[in-house]
């Protein structure tokens, strides 16, 4: 019923698993549903490989085809899928350590607290190296859009976290990074 | 006729106005030909275009130390995953469709999502 599959694609398609998991594990909360996201994904995109471009960030499409499948499935749940913004991170104090090395099951913490779009965000570019206009298209936003959600993800990490970046770790570096009142970014 | 609107002393109207005007059709009648005022409008901010969601949170940025510690803490965390071997499972589904067998939907899935209309 399907045309032939190119053996190529197979291979890629394997090759791609790894990130694909990555990119589950975002979606669901690294929930344990994550692997069958990925099989459903793989399957989706078996069947509809002849709508895959030769040339195109197959990524990308299989990202895309994730998405997709992963909120037509909470929708189908009924389930909320957003977070109210801050809700969950507002709860969250994570102090870092004195040394300002930071646990990294803290920072998986804070990473599953961000609001959903503002994580995808993050880690379509920060993980899986998507190009902004690659991620804007996954999403189906403005690659602005997607900036600021990467960049507000970001912020409320360090907020989070406590992460400074210079090296006085004083409590007034946080406020001034928390406020944005940065002295050399604004007035 | 638009002349009323001109002149309204409201200048948000008057602008919004001015913008929808288009162009070529202000110099072919002689509106608004004054330089100074075409560049004023030019620089009018266009009430459709900016994403103003977008510019509040650029001030919001961090300094580049920070990102670059949560870029890395975050390919830590990814790396985690990435790095793990394909399971199994993956590489039987992919030998199962390349042969033809078309597994159905939640077969292999240890969560309940079964469409109840796929069954066999």
């Amino acid at each position: 019923m399907n045309e032939a599959v190119a053996p190529e694609f197979k291979t890629e398609l394997l090759s791609v698993i790894p990130n694909l998991r990555a990119f589950a594990y975002s979606l669901t909360r690294a929930s344990d549903r994550a692997d069958d996201l990925v099989q459903e994904t793989l399957m989706k995109a078996w069947n509809k490989h002849h709508t895959f471009q030769p040339g195109t960030n197959l990524k990308a499409w299989l990202f895309t085809i994730m998405r997709n499948e992963f909120y037509s499935q909470m929708r189908k749940r009924g389930r909320e899928v957003q977070d109210s913004e801050g809700v969950m991170a507002g709860q969250l104090a994570i102090h870092p350590e004195q040394d300002g090395h930071m646990d990294m099951t803290d920072f998986k913490t804070a990473l599953k607290s961000l609001p959903e779009d503002q994580r995808e965000a993050l880690v379509l570019i920060g993980a899986e190296g998507l190009s902004y206009e690659e991620a804007a298209e996954v999403i189906g936003v403005a690659i602005g859009t997607v900036k600021s959600r990467v960049s507000r993800a970001r912020t409320r990490l360090a907020e989070i976290l406590g992460i400074q970046g210079e090296s006085d770790f004083g409590p007034d570096a946080v406020a001034t990074k928390v406020l944005g009142m940065r002295p050399a970014s604004v007035r | 006729m638009r002349r009323a609107e001109e002149s309204s002393g409201n200048s948000g109207t008057f602008f919004a106005w001015a913008r929808s005007y288009p162009l070529k059709l202000r110099k072919r009648t002689g509106h608004f030909g004054v330089p100074e005022l075409q560049q004023a409008i030019a620089f009018m901010p266009d009430p459709n275009q900016p994403d103003k969601e977008n510019q509040e949170e650029d001030a919001v940025e961090l300094d580049s130390q920070s990102r670059d510690v949560i870029g890395e803490k975050l390919k830590d965390v990814y790396a985690d995953i990435v790095n793990q071997p394909v399971p199994d499972r993956f590489r039987e589904l992919l030998d199962q469709l390349e042969a033809g067998d078309q597994p159905k939907a939640g077969e292999q899935l240890s969560s309940g999502e079964k469409g109840g209309s796929e069954q066999q």
